[in-house]
């Protein structure tokens, strides 16, 4: 069978670097060496595994690429996602997308179909250079929750669930002045804040519970071990919640708190890639850079910019301290370990050839090339 | 030497099922009929590199959420793997010289984004070749200072001048300036009237002289002309008048009618090929192209959108053949921006080329080659 070797290569694997040559066989990383061999010359650039992004919105801006502008062909809107993707150094990609709104805001909902249309179009014919799942992002509140995920359960490729609730009061919405600023302008003719504020927490009140009740059942008929995902945790209740729920993912907790608890609780803790990058929340909320210093990060998520990943990665490196195989892990193994990927996430013989070629310029790490089981996608 | 196999190569007027050997850097040979290869193209397209007179993305990536500003290095990159994965082997980054007012912070990122794009092209780790094509906004009184440090940056090889003021081109009804711009300019009634009288009378009083200028400047320099949102023949007669090789997005009919005869190309933008229409209610792009008034293309703000319209005006529905609508994509931005040595596939061109497969009428690039060297 075709091999293909890459050579003079730093090698990130899960617990050191080794510079050394890696060869790829039928999609799968068949051999990995010390010292140089015949074979494609990577400079003494990195070479990591490929990324794994549990969460990203990005599908939405291609979707709508400026306010009020729909994309007329959701494909090739997801092919422009792909490729920014692809080119970020992320070959496994769980596509978020919302089901339901906290927002009046039109769009959110139009979006869910058409979205899980385009990517099983891609994923039918080939067509990407990520390996796309669906992570359906719920919002507890809405009352027309249940019926948007109705006709997905069954959807192979629906691999992860996640859990909000943007009710005001609490979690992303506890600061209630950053609530009014973000309401005011939404408001509806002759409605008052006020008016809005308690419909919206009688409503969460009632129907989160039962949601959240419900959406866990369904999910875990589907398979036992299937993960689910928490969302913007702030408080110890929260914390203690997802715990009970059985939830082994938390996705961007606000405090340092809730994310103290969650790791004393073994829930993997994820924060927002842009967060490290730019030093802080772009809301106002816990420092991810704070939260690694303190050894509480456990995987990064591009968020709402792919290219945030890697970059991420190399910037907990620098400036938390963190050695390199535990930084790129958090984009790596940890993300895959905690969607149950277990043929993917680290260099090691028998695992898909997921690959990237890094170099590393002045800080900022380029994406010089990308590999998918073996193939080069980018 | 590498050979490129089984692809359905789209040549400047055929597309042949053949082999391209490439050689330094540069298309060596092409050869039809089947043979072994170092890659099998299984019979995708073989189009040359996208040439991209006008994008914007790169501001996208450097202020990715409002009030959130990203390293400008990063963002050059980010944006540059954007383009390369969307097929575009030469991107002309449109930056801002001088604002409208429309939106004051635009003039706070012209300065980091030139810097931020130097230094990822000196260090060598851009996948696409970058140029500059300096967006000058006519109505402020800062747009020469601001260009005029940069006249001499080899990377500076495309100008168009621009002129926002409402009540003629790109927003004809102060109305509908009005309603569109309101919420998102943040001001009050009062102070957006104050707002609309300022820039129309910049408009009037001080941007026939700034222009004057910048059209010697860019003479004096040999940077090639654009004008930009022509909607009368008057608009069109002045920048022929003034030496200008293209008009980009003409917003009406009558404009681009005047441009044919008046020697200069019509350039439209893929956004307005691939959604049907302008977004504005301007002139479509389509129907400029079933008319023979369509000349060139540009990404404008959806880096993918080029490739797409490419193959929605030279696909099975469309009213050019894909040969023609590829040229639309390489060629004719090439001519425009005197780049002779890119824009076809034919021996002694560089070697910037993509490989392309369509699905479902959506084409998807797989592969992207800059000088011979896959970088994507």
């Amino acid at each position: 069978m075709s091999e293909t070797i890459l050579s003079n290569a730093r090698l990130v694997l899960r617990d050191q670097v080794l510079d050394g040559h890696l060869a790829l066989r039928d999609g799968h990383i068949a051999a990995i060496g010390t010292g140089s061999a015949q074979g494609e010359d990577l400079n003494g650039d990195y070479l990591i595994p490929g990324l794994v992004e549990l969460h990203t919105d990005n599908i939405e801006k291609n979707l709508r690429p400026r306010p009020g502008i729909t994309w007329p062909s959701a494909l090739a809107a997801i092919l422009a996602h792909d490729t920014a993707c692809a080119g970020a150094g992320i070959t496994t990609v769980y596509d978020s997308i919302s089901v339901g709104e906290y927002s009046d805001a039109p769009g959110r909902r139009e979006f869910l179909q058409l979205s899980v249309d385009g990517i099983r179009e891609g994923v039918a014919a080939g067509l990407f250079r990520a390996d796309h799942r669906l992570h359906l992002r719920c919002e507890l509140p809405d009352p027309g929750v249940l019926r948007l995920l109705e006709p997905y359960w069954d959807e192979p490729l629906f691999g992860l669930v996640s859990l909000m609730d943007h009710t005001p009061g609490q979690r992303q919405w506890r600061d209630m002045e950053k609530y009014r600023t973000y309401l005011t302008p939404r408001l509806l003719p002759g409605e008052t804040f006020d008016q809005r504020v308690a419909d919206r927490i009688e409503t969460g009140q009632k129907l989160v519970p039962i949601h959240r009740r419900e959406i866990l059942a369904r999910w875990r008929a589907k398979g036992p071990d299937l993960p689910v995902a928490s969302h913007d945790d702030t408080t110890l209740e929260h914390v203690a919640e997802a715990a009970a729920d059985g939830i082994a993912i938390a996705e961007f907790p606000t405090t340092l708190e809730a994310a103290k608890a969650l790791n004393a609780a073994h829930i993997g803790v994820v924060m927002g890639a842009p967060n490290v990058v730019r030093g802080e929340s772009h809301s106002g909320n816990v420092s991810a850079l704070d939260l690694a210093d303190e050894g509480l990060v456990d995987a990064l998520s591009s968020d709402y910019a792919p290219f945030s990943l890697l970059h991420a990665a190399f910037v907990l490196n620098e400036r938390a301290g963190i050695a390199l195989p535990d930084a790129i892990a958090t984009v790596t193994a940890a993300p895959a370990a905690m969607a149950r990927l277990r043929d993917r996430g680290q260099i090691a013989e028998g695992l898909r050839a997921d690959l990237v070629h890094v170099h590393l310029h002045e800080g900022v790490p380029v994406v010089r090339a990308v590999w998918r089981q073996g193939n080069r996608v980018a | 030497m590498t050979v490129l196999a089984n692809a359905r190569i789209v040549l400047p007027d055929e597309v042949v099922l053949g082999a391209l050997r490439l050689d330094g850097g540069e298309i060596a040979a092409i050869e039809p009929g089947r043979l072994q290869g170092d890659a099998d193209f299984g019979d995708d397209y073989l189009l040359p590199g996208l040439i991209d007179l006008h994008t914007d993305a790169i501001e996208r990536h450097y202020q990715p959420r409002p009030g959130v500003q990203w390293d400008a290095a990063a963002a050059a990159m980010a944006h540059d793997a954007q383009a390369a994965t969307s097929g575009i082997t030469t991107v002309f980054d449109a930056l801002p010289f001088g604002t409208s007012y429309r939106k004051v912070e635009r003039a706070l990122v012209l300065a980091p984004l030139l810097d931020g794009l130097a230094k990822a092209e000196s260090a060598g780790v851009l996948r696409a070749r970058h140029f500059l094509h300096a967006r000058c906004e006519v109505t402020d009184p800062d747009t020469v200072g601001l260009l005029e440090p940069w006249l001499h940056d080899p990377r500076l090889r495309f100008m168009s001048l621009m002129d926002h003021a409402p009540g003629q081109r790109q927003s004809p009804d102060i109305a509908v300036y009005r309603e569109r711009h309101m919420a998102a300019m943040n001001l009050s009634d009062a102070e957006m009237d104050e707002h609309i009288a300022a820039i129309r009378h910049r408009s009037e009083v001080l941007a026939p002289e700034i222009r004057a200028r910048l059209v010697k400047l860019a003479h004096a320099h040999g940077i090639p002309l654009s004008s930009h949102d022509d909607e009368t023949v008057a608009h069109v007669e002045q920048a022929a008048a003034e030496g200008m090789v293209l008009s980009e997005f003409p917003t009406t009919r009558a404009a681009a009618e005047a441009a044919h005869r008046l020697g200069l190309l019509n350039l439209m933008g893929g956004p307005n090929v691939v959604r049907g229409g302008s977004n504005y209610g301007n002139v479509s792009a389509l129907e400029l192209a079933t008319d023979g008034l369509l000349d060139a293309l540009a990404s404008d703000y959806v880096p993918a959108s080029l490739l797409h319209a490419v193959f929605i005006l030279g696909g099975p529905n469309g009213p050019a053949t894909l040969p023609q609508a590829v040229g639309w994509a390489t060629s004719a931005p090439a001519k425009a921006a005197n780049l002779a040595d890119r824009g076809a596939i034919r021996p002694g061109l560089r070697a910037d080329l993509i490989r392309v497969r369509v699905s479902d009428g959506v084409p998807s690039v797989r592969e992207t080659y800059v000088g011979g060297r896959r970088v994507a």
